[in-house]
């Protein structure tokens, strides 16, 4: 029997959906020996290896909720405030990320517009987005879309590696151009922030246990259990 | 299954705390921008080029404190609105009278201004106010707005009738360096502009209430014959105008200018009477010209005329001219400085003032002391500045000659001093003060002799012209000559008192009679003639045609008559002096000639040909005479041939009339000279010619009663020309030493003698019936070889032969034998028969010409015995065919 790679999990599904938790067991992430859950649901340690042991990740949604936040209130000082500072014939100059990006498009040059608009801007602010909807949606047991909230998670893990972009082209620059008085790039105050969103966005997204997306919709007694 | 290790659950989770913090600082950055909300200002310009919203700063002393917000058109479109976003530190700063205005790049020729801004864009500059009324509304300026009164620094009015090339901006230079800036300028009325100058709050002291301020701008050029003045600031006023100031030195003491003093400003550097005003009474005004009649002290211009008025009330001085002075001449003008005028002075002896010559007339002064003085008499220029130091004497002369002031004190013809003054005395003689400098005052002692170095100079001389170019210098100038004797050169000598008076000798000559000394070593001799002498003082005395010595002195010794020159020899060459030295004078040019000794050009060198000269010789080249003394007298000869001829033996001939012999006519013998002919007379009765010759001593000896003397002259024949020299020299009178007692009065002949007696070889005798075509010197042959001459020939003392002399020469007399044969060789002799044939015999053909005998000596035993000399043979007409076929072998004498 064949089953088609789109329907695999729908196949699977259809039979006993059987998960480690509705089974009552958790896998030790270090010596992968499997133990039966706490009654309570409190945290466990593996009596193999003595690592942490727990049915899905601890805190996840606090730690994410609290991660989200931070990021989206730097978000602000960061693209308010001047993340570049150049010094050009003793004649300084701030400039912002959105100076930058205006910039390049009163130049002409759309595509590094682009770019600097998606991973500075943009991607960032997505990132923010998306993790609140999933953590939204977990907290109210939005059931529709999962697979596709499941993707764009994915996604926003894969981008966030990504949006450093900013800091690096500072980076480099700071390092390239230092001619003394003629001219010199350094970074300015928003340049922290800016990492401080990028950093505490990434968290989130680490901190985040896609699992939970399921466990929200699917009505089982370990969900109860794990709710008391 | 083993049971996990279960662990109790904490409360709220730590990680809320990233939140807070962020919350914080964010709330804290929300705080900070609403506090320090920049302050919202506008400012209304004519133009807002160069400015653009959102990057234009507003700077304050080089700092960013705002920056332009908006930029826009007010109603009415005259103007735009600026809207400044200034920092919240200036709030207390924005009151009503800051001023605001716009810094754009400028660059013009006078400066360049915001540079900056060329890169960085033009930026709003603000100028603080004093008010107390907070203000967010201003209008801004166009140009930067001048110093504000109360800034510190001077802030002076300048009143003008024309701004010339002064602007805003333009700078106050005080001595070339920036000290200020024009503010503004308005007009008052008609009466002319003011000017709001600032000075910078360092300089302030500089302005005094009597600080002459002028118009710096651009070129002046004001000029005429006596020059052309060329006044340029620097390049900067040239273009923006500048003003520049002085402060006399006197005026600094005083209390700096108040602000709001008004000065004038003067329209240039000349009208600001930039100087010291001085009055100078003169005679006359000739040559001054107003403002351009310079006063030059040293060589640098010190001022000008400014201004010639007429005296009304002097009557000797009618005129004074004002003279500007620069400032720093101050300290010279004292109650005894002296002014004078300088003309330029073209005359024979040279042209002085040369510059004044192109440069037109000036002033010059020389600086006395005294108290401080601003006015003066111009007096004649009898003195000059000594510019060197030295030490003063004074020198007593009995006229001025050619001397002026400045004139050169030469010593070795090294000038070490000068000629300072002189002035007449009461008794009419001329008193002269020079400097002799500093590092020559070791040269002055008591002995030291003054003469007057450019009278003789004057005498030019071909030699001094010549060998001396230097003195061209002395002829031009005139100066003063001294020395000291030789003898005391290197000796420690009592110095000169300073101003001790000297006697100034006319020349050096005239010097030398007082002071022999001044000769270097050498010795004096003295040389007597009694006919006149083409010498002069100073004539050179030549030995081999160097200059030994010369002539210092020719007087007349009136008890004896006669002339007696004084000669100086220099000692190196005192040795040539002997006591049978002679001298004779040396002028013009002698040529002696003749075919054998070519010419004998004597030219003494140009100056003795010019000025005359005396020579010396000495008779034999080894030194046999005494060493001399000192004042020796010798006798001056006339010539070189007297003086050679000085100890000749004096021999009279007498010739028979008809001989051609001239005055210095040679006397020779055997061709060698041995004297010369003196005299030609007559004797008495016109019959005879008596001639004085003079002979060396070593030819004495040859004059005897029983020498033969006769005068040689050319002579033509067919066998030759003779004596050809004797046509360019004049014939000579040979002698032919005789026997006899030594005689020097003897007989000359009128033809050479026919016999002449050779000591060398072997002279016989040949008889013959008749002389033929034999003559004197005609050859003898043997075997066709010339062995020998005629020498002579004679009747027989009986008158039936004639006896011919023959000289065999040395080699060959033992050919002749006695039983030699002698023939007659002259001619040639023809045998024809009819049947003989022709046949023709001959010697050569010199024989042919001119005669001659040959002779043939036997074979063997016929030959006979040698001869001696004396020996007769028959000379035959012609010789035997056997004689011709004798050969003899007959040892010659080698």
């Amino acid at each position: 029997m064949t089953i088609p790679r789109d329907n695999a999990w729908c196949e699977i599904n259809t039979g006993k959906p059987i998960t480690g938790k509705d089974a009552g067991l958790m896998l030790c992430h270090d010596c992968r020996k499997v133990i039966p859950c706490p009654e309570d649901g409190s945290p466990v340690k593996c009596p193999r290896c003595c690592a942490s042991v727990h049915l899905r990740k601890a805190d996840s949604v606090t730690y994410t909720w609290a991660l989200v936040i931070t990021s989206l209130i730097l978000l602000f000082p960061a693209n308010l405030l001047p993340i570049m500072q150049v010094d050009y014939m003793g004649v300084q100059d701030y400039s912002t990320i959105m100076d930058g990006i205006i910039y390049f498009f009163k130049e002409g040059s759309y595509g590094i517009a682009i770019v600097i608009l998606t991973a500075s801007v943009l991607v960032p602010v997505f990132k923010i987005l998306g993790i609140m909807m999933v953590l939204l949606s977990i907290h109210f047991r939005w059931e529709s879309w999962l697979r596709h909230k499941t993707i764009m998670f994915r996604f926003i893990e894969f981008i966030g590696r990504w949006s450093m972009l900013d800091i690096f082209v500072i980076a480099l620059l700071t390092a390239l151009v230092n001619f003394g008085f003629f001219s010199t790039i350094s970074a300015a105050s928003a340049a922290t922030y800016f990492c401080g969103v990028v950093i505490s966005t990434m968290l989130a997204a680490i901190t985040f246990d896609t699992r939970l997306i399921w466990d929200a919709c699917i009505p089982s007694e370990n969900t109860k259990v794990r709710n008391k | 299954m083993e049971k996990p290790i279960t662990k109790k659950k904490r409360g709220i989770s730590p990680i809320w705390i990233l939140p807070i913090v962020a919350l914080a600082i964010g709330l804290w950055l929300l705080y900070r921008g609403i506090t320090e909300r920049p302050i919202k200002v506008i400012v209304h310009f004519h133009s807002a080029q160069g400015l653009t919203a959102g990057k234009t700063k507003v700077m304050y002393k080089g700092i960013p404190i705002g920056y332009v917000k908006d930029i826009t058109v007010d109603k009415g479109l005259d103007s735009v609105s600026a809207t400044l976003a200034m920092s919240p530190e200036t709030k207390e700063g924005l009151v009503k009278d800051v001023k605001f205005w716009i810094v754009r790049p400028e660059i013009t020729a006078g400066r360049i201004n915001g540079l900056e801004t060329l890169l960085s864009g033009s930026y709003i500059a603000v100028q603080p106010g004093h008010s107390k009324i907070p203000c967010r509304e201003f209008h801004g300026l166009d140009e930067p707005p001048p110093v504000p009164e109360t800034a510190p620094g001077l802030h002076i009015r300048l009143k003008t009738d024309a701004l010339n090339s002064i602007q805003k901006g333009s700078y106050i230079y005080y001595r070339d360096i920036q000290v200020g800036t024009v503010q503004d300028y308005k007009m008052t009325g008609n009466k002319g502009i003011i000017i709001n100058a600032y000075i910078e709050p360092e300089y302030r002291n500089l302005v005094k209430p009597g600080s002459r301020f002028w118009n710096a701008s651009g070129i002046t050029l004001s000029g005429g014959l006596s020059g052309i003045k060329f006044h340029m600031e620097s390049l900067s006023t040239l273009i923006s105008g500048g003003i520049s100031f002085y402060t006399p030195e006197v005026l600094m003491d005083e209390p700096p200018a108040e602000n709001g003093h008004v000065f004038k400003l003067y329209d240039d550097y000349e009208a600001a009477e930039y100087g010291i005003k001085v009055l100078l009474k003169m005679e006359t005004g000739e040559d001054m010209v107003e403002g351009l009649t310079k006063v030059i002290y040293r060589g640098i211009e010190v001022g000008r005329i400014k201004k010639i008025v007429l005296n009304q009330d002097d009557r000797k001085y009618k005129v004074t001219a004002q003279l500007t002075l620069d400032p720093m001449a101050q300290p010279i003008l004292k109650t005894g400085t002296r002014f004078w005028v300088i003309r330029p002075k073209v005359a024979a002896s040279g042209i002085k003032n040369l510059g004044a010559l192109v440069s037109g007339p000036y002033i010059t002064f020389l600086p006395g002391k005294g108290d401080p003085c601003y006015e003066f008499v111009v007096q004649g220029s009898h003195s000059k500045e000594i510019l060197k130091s030295g030490t003063f004497y004074r020198l007593r002369a009995s006229d001025l000659s050619s001397l002026a002031p400045g004139a050169p004190i030469r010593f070795k013809h090294i000038q070490v001093g000068e000629i300072a003054s002189y002035k007449l005395n009461p008794d009419n003689s001329v008193d002269l003060v020079f400097i002799i400098y500093d590092r020559y005052v070791r040269l002055m002692n008591k002995n030291c002799v003054f003469w007057n170095y450019s009278g003789m100079n004057l005498k030019v001389t071909p030699a001094e012209v010549s060998l001396k170019t230097d003195a061209i210098n002395a002829i031009l100038a005139g100066g003063i000559a001294f020395d000291y004797p030789h003898r005391l050169y290197g000796k420690r000598l009592k110095p000169a008192k300073p101003g001790q008076r000297f006697k100034l000798y006319k020349s050096f000559q005239d010097a030398l009679k007082h002071a022999p000394g001044l000769m270097p070593a050498g010795i004096f001799v003295k040389l007597e003639t009694s006919d006149p002498v083409a010498v002069s003082e100073g004539s050179p005395v030549y030995y081999k045609n160097v200059k030994v010595g010369e002539i210092t002195g020719i007087y007349l010794d009136t008890k004896r008559d006669k002339i007696v020159l004084a000669a100086y020899i220099e000692k190196k060459f005192q040795g040539f002096i002997r006591n049978t030295t002679r001298f004779y004078l040396t002028s013009g040019v002698k040529i002696r000639g003749s075919i054998r000794t070519g010419l004998d050009i004597q030219t003494p060198p140009l100056a003795a040909i010019m000025m005359g000269s005396v020579e010396f010789m000495n008779p034999e080249e080894t030194r046999t005479g005494k060493k001399i003394k000192s004042g020796q007298v010798f006798r001056l000869y006339e010539d070189r041939e007297e003086a050679l001829a000085a100890n000749y033996l004096p021999v009279t001939i007498h010739f028979p009339p008809g001989i051609n012999v001239d005055v210095n006519a040679r006397i020779r013998h055997q061709g060698v000279e041995i004297g010369y002919v003196r005299d030609v007379l007559f004797e008495h009765g016109m019959n005879a010619i008596m001639v004085k010759g003079l002979v060396k001593k070593s030819a004495a000896s040859l004059f005897t009663t029983g020498s033969k003397v006769w005068v040689v002259r050319q002579q033509f024949g067919i066998a030759g020309i003779r004596h050809l020299d004797t046509l360019v020299t004049g014939p000579y009178i040979n002698v032919k030493a005789g026997p006899g007692e030594p005689c020097t009065d003897i007989m000359g002949l009128s033809s050479p003698p026919a016999v002449c007696e050779v000591k060398s070889g072997l002279n016989i005798i040949a008889e013959a019936d008749n002389l033929g075509s034999l003559k004197k010197d005609c050859p003898v042959y043997y075997r066709r070889v010339k062995v020998g001459r005629i020498t002579g020939y004679e009747l027989a003392p009986d008158a039936r032969k004639v006896w011919v002399h023959i000289n065999i020469e040395e080699p060959y007399t033992p050919l002749i034998r006695s039983n030699t044969k002698f023939w007659n060789a002259s001619g040639i002799r023809v045998d024809a028969g009819l049947f003989s044939g022709i046949d023709v015999k001959t010697e050569t053909i010199e024989a042919i010409l001119a005669g001659g005998i040959a002779f043939a000596t036997p074979e063997g035993e016929e030959m006979g015995t040698r001869v001696s000399a004396g020996h007769h043979f028959i000379l035959n007409e012609k010789a035997d065919d056997d004689w011709l076929e004798w050969k003899p072998a007959i040892a010659l004498k080698r």
